[in-house]
């Protein structure tokens, strides 16, 4: 399995590890609320289908990348950069292969 | 005596005669001979004993589809059992023996399960063995194991070494037969760069099996120059013995290349195998047709053959199967066997097709050569001995039973042909159901989730003519999805078969024989299994396979997957589009654990990590473990030292003089930016941010659940320069940690973060000493202890090499930790030992360091398993109240301050025995009952032997532990069967108030 | 620790090492300063980097950029670049002129070791680890990966010159890695 990494291009799988659930909020640090650092560390979905999750490209850029990617089929429909530098470099739809 | 060699024809080369044996019998061959051809050739009619019953069995196919010729090459460490001799290149001086016999092939004891064959069927061992009582399986699995399995593997290591490749290319083309060599020409043509690979030694796949020449050429003189031509375009990379195993995700598909399999031992410098990781942006599968056999009395007798099998002994090999061949077809394949047989001189005793129409082209051709043709009729049993000596025939109703004429018949092989199945299994693996297609009989490439293109019996091509252009068609198709511009190549080689073939008659078992009618030969399976596991209510293919085990043999059922489900299909009177098939798993054929393995074996198993001073400890003669990637000293023990006095007399020199560690292991992450003050507040437990420009600091950082992480220390070594040190095992842990906060939580703020555990050799020099060996040979800073405080940073020099010196203490005495970047490390290294021989200063390694922390209470790893809090550790002290960290509130969830939460205590054994790591601890009720489950109050988490206090101490865990110090408990392992009495105390076990290291 | 160059393979007779030879060596890069700029800051940075170094521009992904003072520019990772080799004098200035606000310069000198792989073998040698598809590269192209598990970045300088650079505590395991392979391809030649 290949990711398309937006700064590295396609990639094997072997050089990325998996993150978890991308779609995740995080409180600020000041708030208390057990309920939602609850909800942060330990409620997740796990659809059967698209699931939005982190990758980093661990033995490459080392960026965190946002997958899409269908738990069913195992397609991997768009990888995009989290973080800072998500608008310096163009998320990769990976219909467009190599 | 049935099998004999040809005097012309075939693709083997008659100079170059080759000597091999087979059970110590010497026997010749030729160059282009598989040992299963050159078997056949000398007249060899038993080859193996099968699997449960132990019959006689021959030589069955030819090709990867081999049920039965399974051999043992080689002798020593290079001993391979189960090898098909139908895929094995015949070479000088190769040695074969067979298999599953004792004590000979001939003559084997085994042949008595035959007696108890009623007793042996499917799913037998699910309903014997079950008694007297439960643990009986355990006594008979013992000889059930000695007698299953059919060859035996060597026990010593494998002396040959395996290769690896990684490979992209626009266009892999699976297969080098007609439809395979016309897509490389296609693809290459249009532009592509073209992988082609096929199992066999040479080009040309199912052409090999024909007579007729192609442009004047015969089939082999003429795929090998259409190779020469393809590899001259310098776009067409030839993989000869190279099967593509298995279709994965993304067009990846795995291959093996048998490197040196032909030769008794690899050349110089040569794997045995290459595994290939091929990356294809478009696959070509034109893997061919595997022939079915048909079901009937004794069908498993040697003599007994693949009708296509013998056709291409005749034609490739130039070995006629038997003297006297009877031919049983349902489809025009057998045909072409009788006519080319007759051609060789071969006498066709019948041909019998089970059609009562057979085509009129081929029935005039075979009286035309004096082959007496049977319509109607197939065979209803095979007969003979340890071979087959004869066979009954019979004529067919409309619904394929046997009915009418019965009539013997005299032949020392029987071809069999119930039709052709495309070799579907690539598509399988990549997603692609199978679809029986009614009309043509077969089951062919479903809804396929990956890119590829079918081209000759894939794709339905039913002569060699059609495909070709379908391999022309797909080749230049698949270039044309790469982008390139397709071929327009058209052209055939002159010779090409283009004759549409007439229909299969669907038959795949003929019932009323007498004698057992197998379906899987290689795991033994009968007719009669089929029908119990139908009995018995496993009537669903997947339930079919696993209850009598049929195609799950290392052929995986090549020949007989088709056969069962369509004989299950028939009990529950269903379609066999109903029936459906198993999933096809790769890998195709057997692949060597070497070649799965490559690289990755011995010293190349996982990379060794070593620091900068590896070479100094090695050569001091230290001895060296393992901790996760890296190597690291445990101790030195000096001439006629045990280790453990080694490690005593370490840590008590650290105590009383000074010694000397390499801390260069632990991970390091250098921080710059303006958001960094801020940022190490939010990571660390306690303040950061306040940090001052030269000072240290030690830090908690927990998990976002609260938990304790890791611990380690912050240096700010200049107003925007942090060092940050974490556990060693932990360097990733934290630096990914780090990394996804500042990616996904907060990336706002700017900070810069490297590793740089490399960059730095560290070593800690500890001790009362310490501050003396440190005078002798550091310049450019004071080092009394009103210049240089408990925490401070400083930089400076070590006879010329640059330092950074924090004075941190691990181990509870005055400390400095040393920091050189690796180039300098050894030297400085060296350095200190030197300066400190006056000061009696030793190396001391890893035990020494961990039993010297236990003794003065510090936690590391075991304390931090996960399921620690700061408060449980007594570092509550650590969790800042005036400011927000992460972690902080499920810290202070309700459970996280209970009271009786496991605490950090210390243990001192009552008896003078050592308390032994991971034990439980119990109070003195607990200890009285005997049964389990027993309440455990806790466990020991770090033991040691304090050199300072003279006694056997531990750190461990202990429920409410800090309102219990002074209480009697037991430490109790049952695993190793330990028990001992031990006291807690505090886990300050010594110098509570610091005064050594503040001193 | 493998510090100074190492021994070219001596195995083959002269002339075989030469048609179909492979060299490699293991060295400390002169230097090797990690630039990273802040997100929207990488123009920022060039322009002060170009205050020591006139000739740089930022590099694009996977793209070498040769200096005309020496040493070469690539980027593995957005916004962060590496420069190899370039004058002790003029990287000293970089890590020590560079303010806070635009970005920060790393000296990673130590932290690496460069393993310089030259011959007619090279590619098939690389072939047998690298999990990229080097052989359709450009020349001065860059990129980091993985070889057998240790992280690596591999240089193509041109079709029969590659560097690796690897972190020091790898460097004996990867050399190790190469030293092995190119011994049997070298083998496999000359048989």
């Amino acid at each position: 399995m290949y990711l398309n990494c937006p700064f590295c291009g396609h990639r094997h799988l072997e050089e990325f590890t998996y993150e978890g659930d991308a779609t995740i909020s995080w409180p600020t640090l000041d708030s208390q609320d057990i309920g939602s650092w609850t909800d942060t560390v330990y409620q997740r979905r796990n659809p059967a289908g698209p699931h939005r999750e982190y990758w980093q490209h661990v033995h490459g850029c080392r960026q965190f990348l946002i997958v899409e990617r269908d738990t069913t089929t195992h397609s991997i429909h768009k990888v995009e950069v989290a973080g800072p530098w998500a608008g310096e470099t163009a998320p990769r739809n990976t219909e467009a292969k190599q | 005596m049935s099998g004999f060699r040809l005097n012309n024809g075939g693709h083997i080369d008659r100079e170059r005669k080759l000597r091999f044996t087979f059970d110590g019998q010497p026997m010749t061959g030729y160059e282009g001979d598989s040992l299963a051809s050159a078997l056949l050739a000398n007249g060899q009619e038993t080859v193996a004993r099968s699997f449960k019953y132990h019959r006689r069995r021959g030589i069955y196919a030819a090709g990867a589809d081999e049920p039965n010729a399974l051999v043992g090459l080689r002798h020593g460490a290079r001993h391979e059992p189960n090898c098909r001799a139908t895929g094995v290149e015949l070479y000088d001086g190769l040695m074969a023996e067979s298999q599953n016999r004792w004590p000979s092939l001939d003559f084997d004891i085994g042949a008595m399960n035959g007696l108890f064959s009623p007793f042996f069927v499917a799913g037998f061992y699910y309903k014997t063995f079950m008694g007297p009582t439960r643990h009986a399986w355990m006594f008979y699995e013992k000889f059930i194991r000695k007698a299953a399995g059919m060859g035996k593997a060597s026990m010593e290591p494998d002396p040959d070494h395996y290769d690896a490749r990684h490979a992209w290319c626009d266009v892999l083309v699976v297969g080098a037969g007609p439809a395979g060599l016309a897509a490389a020409r296609s693809a290459a043509d249009a532009g592509a760069d073209v992988l082609l690979a096929d199992e066999l030694p040479v080009p040309g796949g199912s052409l090999l099996s024909e007579t007729t020449k192609l442009d004047g050429k015969t089939s082999l003189e003429w795929t090998r120059r259409e190779i020469a031509t393809l590899t001259k375009t310098g776009r067409v990379h030839y993989l000869p013995r190279t099967t593509v195993y298995g279709y994965y995700d993304d067009n990846i598909l795995g291959a093996v290349e048998r490197v040196s399999d032909h030769h008794p031992l690899p050349q110089a410098g040569q794997p045995r195998h290459r595994h290939w990781t091929i990356k294809a942006r478009r696959v070509v599968l034109a893997t061919g047709a595997l022939e079915r056999p048909l079901v009937f009395a004794n069908n498993d007798l040697p003599g007994v053959m693949l009708s296509g099998a013998v056709r291409s002994y005749a034609n490739r090999y130039a070995v006629a199967a038997g003297r006297r061949v009877v031919i049983a077809t349902t489809n025009d394949s057998g045909y072409r066997t009788a006519i080319d047989l007759a051609h060789a001189g071969v006498e066709v005793a019948c041909l019998a097709d089970a059609r009562h129409e057979p085509p009129a082209d081929l029935a005039a051709e075979a009286e035309g050569l004096a082959i007496p043709v049977r319509t109607g009729s197939t065979i209803l049993a095979a007969e003979g001995r340890k071979a087959v000596t004869g066979a009954i025939l019979t004529e067919l109703d409309a619904e394929g039973r046997p009915h009418g004429k019965q009539e013997s018949i005299r032949t020392d092989c029987l071809a069999v042909s119930g039709g052709w199945s495309p070799v579907i299994h690539l598509t399988a693996q990549a997603g692609g159901k199978p679809q029986y297609d009614a009309e043509r009989g077969q089951f062919m490439p479903g809804e396929v989730l990956q890119d590829w293109q079918p081209a000759g019996a894939i794709g339905g091509a039913d002569s060699l003519s059609e495909a070709w252009q379908q391999g022309l068609q797909a080749g230049s198709a698949a270039a044309r999805d790469c982008g390139l511009t397709p071929s327009s190549e058209t052209s055939a080689p002159e010779g090409l078969d283009s004759r549409k073939p007439g229909s299969t008659r669907l038959l795949f078992q003929v019932q009323g024989g007498k004698g057992k009618a197998f379906v899987d030969l290689q795991h033994d399976v009968t007719a009669r299994d089929v029908r119990l596991a139908h009995q018995e209510g496993f009537v669903s293919v997947e339930h079919l396979k696993r209850y009598t085990t049929l195609g799950m043999a290392a052929d995986q059922g090549k020949t007989s997957n088709i056969n069962g489900l369509a004989m299950m299909a028939s009990l529950l009177d269903v379609p066999l589009d109903v029936a459906g098939t198993t999933r096809f798993r790769p890998p195709y054929t057997p692949v060597s654990l070497g070649a799965l393995a490559g690289r990755s074996t011995g010293t190349h198993f996982r990379p060794l990590r070593r620091t900068p001073l590896h070479d100094w400890h090695v050569e001091k003669g230290a001895v060296m473990v393992e901790v996760g990637l890296w190597q690291r000293p445990r101790a030195y023990p000096g001439e006629g030292e045990s280790l453990i006095d080694a490690i005593r007399r370490e840590a008590r020199t650290v105590r009383e003089r000074v010694g000397l560690t390499d801390v260069s292991t632990l991970g390091k992450i250098e921080i710059k930016g303006p958001d960094a003050p801020e940022f190490l507040d939010r990571v660390y437990s306690n303040r950061m941010g306040n940090l001052k420009v030269g000072r240290a600091r030690y830090g908690l950082m927990l998990r976002t659940d609260g938990m304790v992480f890791d611990d380690g220390t912050l240096w700010r070594l200049e107003e925007n320069r942090y060092l940050m040190t974490t556990t060693t095992g932990n360097a990733g842990g934290v630096m990914k940690h780090l990394e996804f906060l500042l990616a996904a939580v907060w990336p706002e703020l700017k900070v810069h973060l490297v590793s740089v555990s490399d960059l730095w050799s560290g070593c800690a020099i500890a001790g009362p000493n310490s501050r003396a060996v440190l005078q002798t040979c550091v310049s450019g800073t004071e080092l009394d202890n009103d210049s240089f405080r408990p925490m401070d940073v400083k930089a400076a020099e070590i006879d010329g090499a640059p330092v950074w010196i924090a004075r941190l203490s691990y181990s509870g005495e005055l400390a400095y930790e040393v920091y050189t970047p690796a180039p300098h490390g050894e030297a400085v290294w060296k350095n200190l030992l030197q300066s400190g021989k006056p000061q009696g200063i030793v190396p001391y390694g890893l035990e020494a360091l961990g039993s010297l922390r236990i003794e003065k209470g510090h936690v590391a790893g075991p304390e931090l398993d996960g399921r620690t809090t700061a408060d449980d550790l007594g570092l509550g002290g650590l969790m800042s109240k005036k400011k927000h960290f992460l972690g902080e509130a499920l810290a202070r969830r309700e459970a996280m301050l209970e009271a009786d939460r496991p605490q950090l205590v210390g243990l001192v054994s009552g008896n003078g025995q050592p308390i032994p790591p991971g034990a439980q601890l119990l109070d003195s009720k607990t200890v009285r009952e005997k049964e389990p489950p027993l309440d455990a109050q806790g466990h020991v988490s770090s033991p040691t032997y304090g050199a300072a206090i003279g006694k056997y101490i531990a750190l461990a865990l202990l429920h409410d532990g800090r309102a219990r110090h002074g209480e009697s408990l037991t430490a109790s392992s049952p695993l190793t069967g330990e028990e001992v009495p031990v006291v807690v105390v505090s886990p300050h076990f010594y110098d509570p108030e610091g005064a050594r290291m503040n001193a | 620790m493998p510090e100074a160059a190492r021994t070219i393979l001596k195995r083959f007779p002269t002339d075989t090492a030469e048609a179909a030879g492979l060299q490699l060596r293991l060295e400390r890069p002169h230097n090797l300063l990690q630039c990273m700029a802040w997100p929207g800051q990488k123009d920022a940075l060039a322009k002060a980097m170009e205050q020591v170094l006139p000739s740089l521009a930022w590099p694009e992904p996977g793209q070498l950029f040769p200096l005309e003072e020496g040493g070469s520019f690539f980027s593995t990772a957005p916004g962060s670049a590496m420069l190899l080799d370039v004058d002790a004098e003029r990287a000293a200035r970089l890590v020590a002129d560079i303010p806070m606000e635009t970005g920060s310069v790393f000296d990673q000198s130590d932290s690496r070791l460069l393993l310089d792989l030259q011959g007619s073998g090279v590619q098939e040698v690389l072939a047998s680890g690298l999990i990229v598809n080097f052989a359709a590269w450009p020349d001065r192209c860059v990129a980091a990966t993985m070889i057998e598990h240790i992280d690596v970045t591999v240089v193509r300088w041109h079709a029969e010159h590659f560097s690796l650079l690897v972190t020091r505590s790898y460097a004996q395991s990867l050399w190790d890695w190469a030293y092995e392979t190119s011994a049997n391809f070298l083998a496999r030649q000359a048989g």
